[in-house]
């Protein structure tokens, strides 16, 4: 195999690893609760708003975020890739992680006081959509991992001369 | 949290993150296409490769790191001694072509073989 192919490959490999090792394990228990494990075993109501309105998913994709900017922190330390648009989207990383945190604090202590009513009545419209911004939130950051992994993996199969 | 604040975020996250994803998709796409010529992969010794005039210049991906190289050497007595050198390899189009001396240097790892003629 010709030798670019071969660490475009590797690179792609190290890639996959991390995307179930980093993100799809983690992400999949949390989403088991929901479907296959809640759905099939659990015969509880409002169950979609019981698992996602406690902002579980928001510590797991700050989490995620932080594992990519210390990758970048490391591939600048080590690597000498020292791009400025992947140093701006290393610091947007933190400070989606950091507000992430912040916001799950504020949903935590909104899942806690509330009551959720019985199951023949409506769970309030803030619940379901607190549930809602959750999934949202996690599936941004995943998209936002992918793309700065992937990035971070261009740069370094092919890394931009220097001036 | 008021619940259009909740609504606004929500449609932002997911757009966003759709996006992030077909930017992801693109650029994982630019990583496996085969024949990416683009300038930021040219080695920098081909950067600088200038061919004789009447030869062809080296293909602007060229990469010969793995290939095995034999070459000739055509004109001894002159200052700008030139080697003719089969490129195992490359495809038939790329097979031949003129290499500098000082460029063969650069390319330390590459068993050159040069006879006089």
């Amino acid at each position: 195999m010709h030798a670019a192919q071969e660490a475009t490959q590797k690179s792609l490999d190290a890639f996959v690893k991390w995307l179930v090792v980093e993100v799809v394990i983690p992400l999949s228990f949390v989403l088991a609760l929901f479907w296959p494990i809640g759905w099939l075993a659990l015969s509880l109501p409002h169950l979609f708003e019981k698992i996602f309105s406690s902002a579980d998913l928001l510590p797991l994709s700050a989490l995620i975020l932080l594992g990519i900017f210390s990758d970048f922190e490391q591939a600048a330390l080590y690597e000498r890739i020292r791009s400025p648009w992947l140093t701006a989207l290393r610091y947007c990383a933190i400070l989606l992680a950091v507000l992430y945190l912040f916001t799950y604090g504020f949903c935590k202590v909104r899942y806690l006081e509330y009551q959720f009513p019985s199951p023949a009545e409506a769970v309030s419209d803030q619940i379901t959509w607190l549930a809602i911004f959750s999934l949202g939130a996690a599936f941004f950051a995943v998209g936002m991992a992918i793309a700065l992994k992937v990035k971070l993996t261009k740069e370094r199969l092919h890394p931009r001369p220097r001036p | 949290m008021p619940v259009e604040m909740l609504k606004v975020a929500s449609l932002l996250l997911f757009l966003g993150g759709i996006v992030l994803f077909a930017w992801a998709i693109r650029t994982i796409r630019q990583l496996l296409a085969p024949n990416d010529s683009s300038p930021r992969r040219v080695p920098t010794a081909a950067r600088y490769f200038r061919a004789p005039k009447g030869h062809r210049a080296l293909p602007a991906a060229f990469d010969v790191s793995g290939l095995e190289l034999s070459a000739t050497l055509v004109r001894p007595s002159s200052s700008n001694d030139l080697l003719k050198a089969d490129i195992n390899g490359l495809h038939d189009t790329d097979r031949s072509s003129n290499l500098r001396p000082e460029l063969t240097s650069t390319y330390a790892p590459i068993p050159i073989c040069v006879e006089a003629e």
